[in-house]
């Protein structure tokens, strides 16, 4: 008698930006595939909090650029990590 | 009455959790989860189910602006559970920012046991960002998909 199973290994999707963070579009992509299959309150706030905070970060990450560019290299010392 | 032959599901859900030692010389000295970190790797490295720990060997350390050797720690979102009979585990997704690295996969190993290694993620190509964003997105937290499962 044997019975199946095993250990399994999911796939992982990469994405990456050229001089940019992500866009709504990109981050609304990517948060769709895990969201379709929460189906509790607490883990859906949990991963879209998460997702809003890699939003910010990527709209951080734009904004210090443009300093950058423009060289207000000090300014971009205010808006932290 | 019947009897049906299979592993338990908590059984399953308890190896994740690391309850059982089947081997020896393995001391837990912490009731904590281990560290889990994922690093880059390019297309030069040599990553298979015969990898037992994390290397620096063609890292994308040597090549990348913004990545760390050894590169980032993993956050367990899903500690391990289980769905019908499949025991499952999942990480948030991690993201290297004002990054430039080119990467072909990734090793998820274990910094708390020697860096030994758990996985291989091959991404099927090149993947490359430029001063921007490079984001490995863990699939859904599920029986039939998540990152680590034992059926």
């Amino acid at each position: 008698m044997s019975f199946e199973g095993g250990l399994e290994l999911g796939t992982v999707k990469v994405f990456t930006t050229d001089s940019r963070g992500f866009t709504p579009d990109e981050m609304a992509d990517r948060a769709v595939d895990r969201l379709l299959r929460i189906d509790n309150r607490s883990e859906l706030k949990r991963v879209l909090a998460q997702y809003f905070k890699e939003a910010q970060e990527s709209e951080r990450m734009n904004l210090r650029r443009i300093l950058i560019e423009n060289g207000f290299m000090n300014a971009i010392e205010h808006l932290g990590d | 009455m019947a009897i049906t032959q299979a592993m338990a599901t908590s059984f399953k859900v308890e190896i994740l959790d690391g309850i059982h030692n089947f081997g020896t010389g393995v001391i837990r000295a912490s009731t904590a989860a281990d560290v889990f970190k994922i690093a880059l790797y390019t297309s030069s490295a040599t990553l298979s189910a015969s990898t037992t720990a994390y290397t620096t060997t063609d890292e994308v350390s040597s090549s990348g602006t913004n990545y760390t050797a050894g590169g980032k720690t993993l956050t367990i979102s899903q500690v391990p559970t289980s769905s019908s009979t499949t025991a499952y585990l999942d990480f948030d997704d991690i993201t290297w920012d004002s990054a430039t690295i080119t990467a072909n996969g990734a090793l998820i190993y274990n910094s708390s046991q020697s860096n030994k290694a758990v996985a291989v993620l091959a991404f099927g190509g090149d993947k490359t960002s430029t001063a921007g964003n490079f984001t490995i997105q863990f699939p859904a937290a599920a029986a039939s998909t998540a990152i680590l499962r034992i059926a």
